[in-house]
């Protein structure tokens, strides 16, 4: 993992359980494929990502989720904070896969973590004893002045989080995909290997 | 008359777990408090048999993702008795450093976001933040510290991968220590401060003479070896465990408790107190000299017998976490080998640890082939979970007269001071109380 000096920061959350540990997969893959200038970190937990985002610009957050879609859809929301409800909200995103739905998704194993913060199309990774869910990391984030300036959560659609689970076949067979969607967002598309300066030749 | 109450509380978020909280009353007498939980390591008991050894540290850390060095300490110090192997000083200092890091990222999470909210009457460490803005950037900064160590020796961020049976995969290099070293100065005085910070909190007027349980060494302060010891006496090999304390299904909780055997017919046992208040108890004079300064102080002084001052202590171990860390970088040299050579053999291996919240125990057997035959983990959480039932009980006249909010808020508070690690979240406890 390189350094979060740089000013895009890409954060995958997971567990090793089942399709909980896509994000991190996908971060694997995508590792290697990006610019110096966006740093990849993985966390267990969500409250560890307070650790690293002094200094970004650029937030992106990838978690598993469950719900919202057929397995292997990617669904996207952009962190708009709202200071005149008291909670900022999570404006609903494209569908970047054709499979991708709208709806609101739960995370994993936390199914009452809906009505911690209802409203929010995205509800990944609920909170614990030792934890803050990820819409409260950022609150708090957000209360210490240490928000990044821009901040976008990817939801990758699982269905296997038991413990003893593997990464299911439908998260496999999208993972590139998933991948190189975030990847064309994440990097400046200067940036992409291949890709045509427009004022080349 | 039945009377049931539901009460909906959205601040125990900062309590993981399910947490289902049912009292019965007859009149005004509490006749029965319940507290029921989920428990996920029993799940890893059974999915551990037929696996090769060498993967059960690895699949231990997967319990819990705040506390996964306690789960692979126990883990390969069971497992290694089991062997017969005997690990080198170098390693066991190397060790004792990865669970400073734990101890210091889990207790100053709690500490600073989890726990100190209660006591100004926040909804949650993001209320507390905006409050006290400069406390809880420093808490931060201590529970960065402890996963950047970890990270160091655990060889990643998330769970480490680097533990293994015989000592590590790789002993780091010490320019890979050294450079943790002005962070940590910083943090022993950040700790310190944060110490001071919560001594000064308003604490409720409530006390237990608890029988408190926790391992003591006679060189150092607990974390992975010691004999068995307790407020009452007891004191007792760790393999001796088993003996003295015994597991039971409870038909209102998925988690097993634990009681202390008083006898040997005796098969429920009572009720223990594990976790920070109790290894300070038990082990004061060998906590670091800054911790017993500090302790000296703000006038904390054994036996502390207020499980709402656990914040306290946890400060206090905070503070020895650094000073030891300090002490182990400063001196680290790489060693070799940083894994012991072992040939699998049938055996069976015990072992005690101090996670975070308390006495961890793990027993393993193994065959010759170097696959689990059976595995037993008993984590803090279901140890103490008796004693809150218990606290509950005592503690509930003072807080029943009162709306269901403040009812609930006082139990939660009291739950809170145990950091329980009860696993699967809810946002919601439900608090029944049924009066005839």
């Amino acid at each position: 993992m390189n350094s979060t000096a740089s000013k895009t920061l890409l954060v995958a959350i997971g567990s090793p359980h089942g399709d909980d540990r896509v994000a991190w997969d996908v971060a694997d893959l995508l590792a290697s494929r990006l610019p110096g200038t966006v740093s990849t970190k993985k966390a267990s937990v969500p409250v560890n990502m307070i650790d690293w985002i002094d200094g970004v610009k650029q937030l992106h957050i990838i978690d598993a989720c469950d719900g919202g879609g057929q397995s292997g859809s990617l669904l996207r929301c952009e962190w708009q904070p709202d200071s005149s409800n008291g909670w900022p909200g999570l404006e609903r995103g494209t569908s970047e896969t054709p499979e991708a739905s709208t709806q609101a998704c739960r995370p994993p194993r936390h199914p009452s973590q809906a009505q911690s913060h209802p409203g929010h199309p995205f509800n990944l990774r609920g909170a614990g004893s030792h934890d803050f869910d990820v819409v409260s990391v950022l609150e708090l984030a957000r209360t210490l002045n240490r928000l990044p300036e821009r901040i976008i959560i990817w939801g990758i659609v699982g269905k296997n989080f038991e413990p003893s689970d593997e990464l299911s076949s439908e998260l496999q067979s999208q993972m590139s995909a998933i991948a190189n969607v975030i990847r064309e967002e994440v990097t400046d598309a200067r940036e992409i290997s291949g890709a045509v300066a427009a004022d080349s030749g | 008359m039945t009377e049931t109450r539901h009460i909906t509380v959205e601040a125990l978020t900062r309590v993981e777990g399910e947490g289902g909280l049912s009292i019965r009353m007859n009149g005004d007498v509490i006749e029965d408090v319940q507290l029921s939980i989920y428990e996920p390591p029993r799940f890893f008991e059974a999915f551990l048999q037929g696996r090769p050894l060498e993967e059960v540290p690895d699949i231990t850390a997967r319990i819990c993702g705040i506390c996964p060095v306690a789960y692979q300490m126990t883990t390969v110090h069971a497992l290694e008795m089991a062997l017969g192997v005997q690990i080198s000083p170098e390693i066991r200092r190397l060790r004792r450093l990865l669970y400073c890091g734990e101890w210091i990222e889990s207790h100053a999470l709690h500490m600073h976001l989890l726990h100190a909210p209660d006591f100004f009457g926040e909804h949650s460490g993001i209320d507390l933040a905006a409050r006290f803005p400069d406390e809880v950037n420093r808490g931060l900064r201590l529970k960065k510290h402890g996963n950047e160590l970890l990270e160091v020796l655990g060889g990643r961020a998330i769970h480490p991968v680097n533990v293994a049976v015989g000592g590590f995969y790789r002993a780091p290099r010490r320019a890979e220590l050294q450079k943790l070293i002005p962070d940590f100065e910083w943090g022993l005085q950040a700790a310190i401060d944060s110490t001071r910070w919560v001594a000064g909190f308003d604490f409720p007027d409530f006390e237990r003479d608890y029988e408190m349980v926790a391992l003591s060494h006679p060189d150092e302060y607990p974390m992975s070896e010691g004999r068995i010891v307790s407020r009452g006496g007891l004191n007792i090999a760790v393999d001796d465990y088993e003996n003295h304390f015994a597991e039971q299904h409870v038909r209102h909780s998925t988690a097993l408790q634990s009681g202390m055997l008083e006898h040997k017919s005796d098969k429920t046992g009572t009720c223990y107190h594990v976790g920070p208040l109790a290894r300070v108890n038990l082990n004061f004079g060998r906590l670091s000299p800054s911790a017993r300064q500090v302790a000296e102080e703000i006038n904390f002084s054994v036996p502390c017998l207020n499980p709402f001052k656990a914040i306290i202590a946890r400060g206090l171990e905070v503070i020895h976490a650094y000073e030891e860390s300090l002490e182990i970088i400063r001196s680290y040299q790489p060693f070799k080998p940083p894994r012991i050579a072992f040939d699998h053999r049938d055996g069976e291996g015990v072992s005690a640890t101090e996670a975070p919240r308390g006495i961890i125990f793990h027993r393993y057997s193994v065959d010759a082939a170097g696959k689990i035959v059976t595995a037993k983990i008993v984590p803090p959480t279901s140890q103490n979970q008796r004693q809150i039932e218990e606290d509950l009980r005592d503690f509930l006249p003072s807080v029943l007269s009162d709306d269901d909010k403040t009812t609930a808020m006082g139990c939660e508070r009291l739950i809170r001071s145990y950091d329980p690690c009860i696993s699967c979240s809810t946002h919601f406890l439900t608090v029944t109380v049924e009066r005839t």
